[in-house]
């Protein structure tokens, strides 16, 4: 018997923080989530799986276009045609779904209630399946705690969309522990919810597969599902990557590096990662790696000439950077962000050493420090433009420039650098 | 800070000099030196000291190993007195105490104050370049105080420049009002694509209706279409009606007729074929009756003419094994007719032949032996034959082995120095290796006569193969020595030397470049690129008269050019040959030794044969061959007397049959005694004949039984035919001859009854049932006309309601089709990614213009700050010193704080109030310079000082003006170290007259 298992699909859900740029390989990002979904519907026929699992989120919450769901409805039918059966639970996302409440599915398909525990038992299969959908978002009881015991004889799975005792970055719902899912005597806890994927043990299992699709940089990695081979028991448990676009983080170190010297050692750190991916996690039925989404993080010393540089004409070396791209992996690598990681130079005074020339204007901005004041000052300095952004541009707690405390420091970090770039006489000659 | 003293211990063309400054305040220390004499490199070498010695110095060529060593005193405005030390060699630097305790850079930063080295260069150096850019600063400033002063403590980029180019990047990313800027068309892309987003989402209610709408169309269809089953129903129902009614009268005409013919006899159908199968018997019969009558006459005719049975017929059993017997006698006579020609040869071919004792079996075996005796005698002569050719095979090898190796040695010439020496060494060495293979030559001559002679070979074939390997191994050694002496004969040193001045002549080229100025190391980099070209010119002078003397020693004994690789290859597969030569000695002893044990075996075997051959009872002597010649007669005469043994035997079966024969013949005879003696021949065709006979007369008797059973069994065929039509006659109630009528009246009822059920039949498949007499009545009352009618309103009704039904079908697809549009997968989705990367593009936008407007409204805070702090002190100098400069002609300078924004600086001539732009070039290089000091004078009220190292500052002075400067930085000496630096005498004179004795040191170069 082959079970698959997945869970946080996310249907038509956008990828986030990729920014477009001249030669971005944008249609690539189009409908990646439903070609993710396809992979996997293929992989399921082509394992010839018994039955396919997921464990809550099918859509985003707020997503409304109908279309999505007859997407959705018609794949499953699919399955139904090539005799794989599929249960599913409901998790926060699909609790607040419009979709998710008028979307009719093929007969055959389990969605399992959101009232009590429900177990459903396949028994040309030896499978019994328990499990129980979110009825609302913010789904706090320890949901778990009510599900049945094993039942004797079959291989026992709980379908489960959960936090368990929390993980970072997720809400924490339904929670519960893992001693809690052991005292239920089954075979495998199929959980959903969080996005990177998970193997929290091995006796039972309790997996998080992680999200079918990555949406943005926190979710780098291979993404897919999880096939699981069962007898009487578990016999095997294994990842099975089927993302079309992969995140990934490339950072280089361009402490003492000139411009050409950092493209250089770009390109050694792409190859390895492309490397790394094409040996390991190429998704499943594919003979090269996928698009990847890379954020390219150029750690440096301020005052370097790398970092003046990515300061004074930050797209002239983006330009560059997405041009190394292109020749490492054409049309395939895609830099949605390119942010630099300074630390202050090894040779300046050491601590405790009160600056001895503070009239000097860029050691007085070197010493300027985040505060009220700079805070206040920016605030002014947007109004115009905070008057012109779409509510979206607020809507990301970590991209809102007038909300976020971390990204407003930051912003008055690279504008001291920034000056002090402009005011040291190199800047004066070389422009 | 100050410094006290610099030691250039290696440094440039300064190296050993040293300069001590003086150690009180109120001091100006000016250093002269004319161009060439080392002034940038002093200055230089303070920079190194306080702040590391960077790797492109040029101070390194001309010391000791390359390496940059300054070392120096500093004391702090405190007291703390430390003496300091820099080196450099290649990448190696340090940074120790003069007494090698190595000193961190930010210890030696945080115990003199020092500031970083680009705070240093630009706002504690000045030179007449700088003092140019400042002026600059000061028209960029346009008089705007906070940017004056600022512009004062520090070098590069005016702050009015770096402030307008912020505004500037920020203004091309953004503007509230503008349409074409980036992150204003990315915000409006992001909200064109929201809204497609929202547009082209599928909405749940839409979707909903249209699968209602559908459904209600189809329903709509679908009662359609069952209405206008019902009318077709009907209709069908019509359209029976009109075919039945027709049928129910051809039904009622049927009738009538039937039971007009009902009337009158008729012969039943069942006796139909009844009468014909009589009538066929009758007319058959008596046909046949008349042909075998006939047949059987004829036979009962031929058995009254034949004759009685032949008496033979009793002797059968006798007369058959007459025939056998005879057939046997045949045969044998036959077969001694053939062998009587074969008997006569055998006896005359076996007179005088040998007899053996043995039988044939045992001759053949010996026969076999014989043979491979004989076989193995050939072997042991053709190996010796052999062995004849491989010595002279040996012999030619070694031959051509000495040829091999010599022919070519001398050839192998060493070198152009060493060439004579080595010629007649390498010629030495030639003439042993040839003895030595001329040795080995003889040797194997000499073992090839010795085998030819019959010597065993065996005895000394290892000394020999010895003497050979000796001879390889002397071989080997002389190329190896020959690979020594010509080792390093080659261009090598020549073609080094050669690199080496060319590398020298290119670090003279590199040092010349990275020279600036005509200097000492521009001199020496000049110097060495001559010298480098000498010895350039020299190398290849001597390159050329080498080959040039190689090429006339070679050709002058005849040499042609040959590399040792060759020579060594050569020499090489000579002693490989040597090699094959002792292996095919040491082969050609062992070969020897099997034929010689071949030899004797084979006269072993031949012993034993003519033993064998005696044992049975043939001459034994005589060669192989003889000996091979007796075993086969012997063998053939075996043969020839077992085939005459069956000749003979064979004759006298023949003469037993023959007796048989006569005595049967005998037999036969007593039983008819008065005839005369039958031959075989007649017997047996008498019996044949009575034989036929026989049989003759049992197959007419056979016949006419068989005929007679037939012409009975007919008669009654006949009778019962002619019993059966009577029989049918009688029972139609007509006479035989009647028959014919009464069938035909039957036929024509049957027919008629046919037709009934025809019709019977298709009014029950169009009414469906059985139709009763009372359906048949009401039927023929119905008016077909009047059905017709409603016939053609049925159809038209039909066609209306299909009409009807289609609209609503094409409503289904036509919503069908716009339920497909609305399903197709993809738009909200792929717009909402659009959306969101461009969104993410306002971000990032957005940050670099929050980064932008941040930026410089920091800057603008920072330059107000630093004027509100330093202005009133700064000024108030600033303005003293401008007066002085300006030799009194500017005696004010003034705060503008109403005209503009920000306050703004004038400068006051007599009545007359200028702006900063309106002043000229040099007066605005006074007025900065007169900004600097201030500045540096304030800065040093506060906090630690550092020195002032000024460069020819005072070039585009006039005499009183440097006077003035001169008497100004005098001054300043009183609040940190000044030190001037200057390549012009004047200035030295100026100073001296300007300062007051013991405030003026000079430092000559």
């Amino acid at each position: 018997m082959k079970l698959v298992h997945t869970a946080d699909v996310h249907l038509d859900s956008p990828l986030l923080g990729l920014s477009s740029y001249d030669g971005a390989p944008i249609a690539e990002l189009r409908s990646a989530t439903r070609r993710a979904f396809d992979n996997l519907v293929g992989m399921a026929i082509s394992e010839k799986a018994d039955c396919l699992l997921i464990a809550g989120d099918l859509f985003d919450g707020s997503w409304k276009d109908y279309s999505t769901g007859l997407f959705f409805a018609k794949r499953l039918g699919t399955l139904r045609e090539a005799g794989i059966r599929v249960v599913i639970v409901r998790g926060n996302h699909d609790a607040e779904s419009k979709l998710v409440r008028s979307l009719r599915l093929p007969e055959g398909v389990h969605v399992l209630s959101a009232d009590a525990p429900e177990t459903v038992v396949f028994e040309d299969l030896g499978l019994a399946v328990h499990g129980q959908s979110f009825a609302r978002i913010a789904e706090t009881d320890d949901i778990a705690a009510r599900y049945p015991a094993a039942l004797r004889g079959l291989v026992n799975v709980g379908l489960l969309h959960t936090a368990l005792e929390g993980r970072r970055g997720h809400d924490r719902y339904a929670p519960t522990t893992v001693a809690r899912l052991r005292d239920k005597g089954y075979d495998y806890w199929a959980l959903g919810h969080v996005h990177r994927r998970e193997v929290v043990a091995t006796d039972p299992y309790i997996v998080f597969p992680g999200n079918l699709q990555s949406r943005q940089i926190r979710e780098s990695g291979a993404k897919g599902a999880t096939l699981i081979d069962a007898g009487t028991v578990i016999t095997g448990v294994r990842h099975v990557p089927v993302d079309v676009l992969r995140h990934a983080d490339i950072e280089v170190d361009a402490a003492g590096l000139t411009t050409s010297g950092l493209l250089s050692a770009f390109e050694a750190r792409a190859r390895e990662v492309l490397a790394s991916v094409a040996e390991t996690d190429l998704p499943f039925g594919a003979t090269r790696p996928p698009l990847l989404a890379a954020r390219v993080t150029v750690q440096g010393r301020r005052g370097d000439d790398i970092a003046r540089e990515l300061l004074l004409r930050p797209d002239v070396l983006k330009n560059e950077l997405r041009a190394a791209a292109h020749h490492v992996f054409p049309d395939r690598l895609w830099l949605g962000e390119i942010r630099a990681e300074l630390r202050d130079a090894a040779h300046e005074a050491p601590s405790g050493v009160e600056p001895a020339h503070r009239t000097a204007i860029t050691d007085a901005l070197r010493a300027a420090t985040w505060g009220p004041e700079p805070d206040a000052v920016l605030s002014r300095e947007l109004e115009d433009l905070v008057a012109k952004l779409p509510s979206a541009a607020f809507s990301d707690p970590e991209a809102d420039l007038t909300g976020n405390e971390a990204l407003r420091r930051d912003i008055f970090a690279d504008a001291r650098d920034l000056l002090v770039s402009k005011l040291s006489k190199r800047e004066g000659a070389g422009s | 800070m100050r410094l006290l003293r610099l030691d250039l211990e290696a440094f440039g063309s300064l190296s050993g000099k040293s300069i001590t400054f003086a150690s009180r305040p109120r001091v100006l220390s000016v250093v002269y030196g004319p161009n060439e004499a080392g002034k940038s490199t002093s200055l230089r070498a303070i920079f190194a000291l306080l702040y590391g010695i960077p790797s492109s110095s040029p101070d390194g060529h001309s010391t000791p190993g390359g390496e940059i060593k300054v070392s120096g005193t500093l004391v702090s405005d405190a007291g703390t007195t430390e003496r300091i030390r820099r080196r450099r060699k290649g990448r190696s630097t340090s940074l120790t105490t003069d007494d090698d305790r190595r000193i961190e850079e930010g210890t030696l930063a945080a115990t003199f104050a020092l500031p970083d080295v680009e705070t240093f260069r630009s706002l504690y150096g000045l030179d007449h370049l700088s003092l140019r850019e400042g002026a600059a600063l000061v028209l960029d400033a346009r008089g705007r105080v906070g940017e004056l002063l600022f512009d004062a403590a520090r070098m590069g980029p005016s702050a009015s420049r770096v402030l307008r180019d912020l505004d500037e990047e920020a203004e091309a990313l953004f503007a509230p009002l503008a349409r074409k800027r980036p992150l204003n068309e990315a915000i409006r892309t992001f909200a064109e694509l929201d809204k497609k987003t929202r547009l082209e989402a599928l909405d749940v209610e839409a979707y909903e209706r249209q699968v209602g709408a559908i459904a209600q169309a189809g329903k709509e269809a679908e009662t359609l279409e069952a209405e206008r089953k019902r009318l077709a129903l009907e209709l069908e129902g019509k359209r029976d009606l009109t075919r039945i009614v027709p049928l129910v009268r051809d039904k009622r005409r049927i009738a009538l007729s039937r039971a007009a013919l009902a009337r009158g006899a008729a012969l039943p159908l069942a006796a139909f074929e009844e009468r014909r199968r009589a009538t066929q018997d009758i007319t058959d019969g008596t046909a046949l009756l008349s042909v075998l009558g006939a047949e059987r006459s004829k036979i009962e005719q031929a058995q009254a003419e034949m004759a009685p049975e032949d008496p033979i017929l009793a002797q059968a059993d006798i007369a058959s094994d007459l025939r056998a017997a005879a057939a046997v006698l045949a045969s044998l006579e036959e077969e001694s007719a053939k062998r009587a020609a074969r008997k006569e040869t055998l006896i005359a071919r076996l007179e005088g032949a040998p007899s053996a004792a043995c039988g044939a079996d045992d001759l053949s075996a010996l026969h076999a032996r014989l043979a491979s005796v004989a076989t193995t005698v050939a072997r042991v002569e053709r190996d010796e034959l052999e062995l004849a050719h491989a010595d002279e095979r040996l012999v030619e090898l070694i031959r051509s082995l000495g040829e091999e190796i010599f022919a070519h040695e001398i050839e192998a010439v060493p070198s152009v120095a060493t060439f004579a020496a080595r010629r007649e060494e390498v010629l030495a060495r030639a003439a042993e290796a040839r003895a030595l293979v001329a040795r080995a030559d003889e040797i194997a001559v000499r073992v090839a006569s010795h085998e030819r002679a019959g010597v065993p070979p065996a005895t000394d074939a290892g000394d020999r193969v010895q003497q050979v390997e000796v001879a390889q191994q002397r071989v080997r050694d002389a190329v190896s020595k020959l690979a020594v002496a010509t080792h390093g004969t080659s261009y090598a040193p020549l073609v080094a030397d050669l690199r080496e001045h060319t590398g020298a002549l290119d670090r003279g080229v590199a040092a010349l470049l990275g020279a600036r100025g005509e200097d000492d190391a521009a001199r020496r980099a000049r110097a060495d690129l001559e010298a480098s070209r000498r010895a350039l010119v020299e190398a290849e002078g001597a390159r050329d008269a080498a080959l040039q003397a190689y090429r006339a020693v070679m050709t002058a004994h005849g040499f042609r050019e040959m590399t040792l690789e060759e020579v060594a290859a050569r020499l090489e597969r000579g002693a490989s040959n040597v090699a094959r030569a002792a292996g095919l000695i040491e082969a050609r002893a062992a070969r020897a030794k099997t034929a010689a044990a071949s030899r004797e075996e084979a006269g072993a075997a031949l012993r034993h044969m003519r033993a064998a051959i005696a044992d049975a009872g043939l001459p034994s002597d005589g060669d192989l061959d003889a000996l091979r010649g007796l075993l086969e007669r012997a063998l053939a005469s075996r043969g020839l007397r077992d085939e005459l043994a069956i000749v003979v035997e064979r004759e006298r079966a023949r003469d037993a049959a023959r007796a048989r024969v006569d005595a049967l013949l005998r037999r036969i005879q007593g039983a008819e005694a008065t005839e005369p003696s039958p031959t075989v021949e007649d017997v047996l065709a008498r019996l044949a004949r009575a034989r036929k006979d026989v049989d003759a007369r049992a197959a007419a008797s056979a016949r006419h039984a068989l005929l007679s059973d037939r012409i009975a069994r007919e008669n009654e065929r006949v009778a019962a035919g002619r019993a059966k039509l009577a029989s049918l006659a009688s029972a139609a109630g007509v006479r035989i001859e009647e028959l014919d009528l009464a069938e035909a009246k039957a036929g024509a009822i049957e027919a008629l009854a046919s037709d009934e059920r025809e019709v019977d039949e298709k009014l029950e498949m169009l009414a469906k049932r059985s139709l009763t007499s009372e359906d048949v009545t009401a039927l023929e009352k119905i008016d077909v006309d009047a059905v017709e009618l409603e016939i053609e309103e049925l159809q038209q009704r039909i066609a209306e309601i299909a009409q009807r039904r289609d609209n609503a079908l094409r409503d289904v697809g036509r919503n069908e089709a716009g339920l497909r549009d609305l399903e197709k997968e993809t738009s909200a989705a792929e717009y909402a990614v659009l959306a969101e990367a461009e969104l993410q593009r306002v971000r990032d936008l957005g940050r670099r213009y929050a980064t932008l407007r941040l930026a410089r409204a920091l800057l603008a805070e920072e330059i107000e700050r630093y004027r509100k702090e330093n202005e009133g002190p700064v000024l108030e100098r600033a303005r003293e010193i401008f007066g002085r400069l300006t030799l009194g002609r500017f005696d004010a300078l003034i705060v503008d704080a109403l005209s503009g924004p920000t306050p703004e600086l004038r400068c006051r001539s007599g009545e007359d109030l200028l702006e900063v732009e309106a002043l000229s070039e040099g007066t605005r290089d006074q007025l900065y310079l007169a900004l600097r000091i201030a500045t540096l004078e304030h800065l040093a009220t506060t906090r630690e000082s550092v020195p002032f190292v000024l460069d020819d500052v005072l070039v585009h002075f006039d005499e009183d003006r440097a006077k003035v400067a001169l008497s100004i930085l005098g001054e300043a000496a009183a609040r940190f170290q000044v030190v001037l630096f200057t390549h012009q005498r004047r200035v030295v004179e100026l100073a001296e007259a300007a300062l007051p004795a013991g405030s003026l040191e000079v430092h000559a170069l």
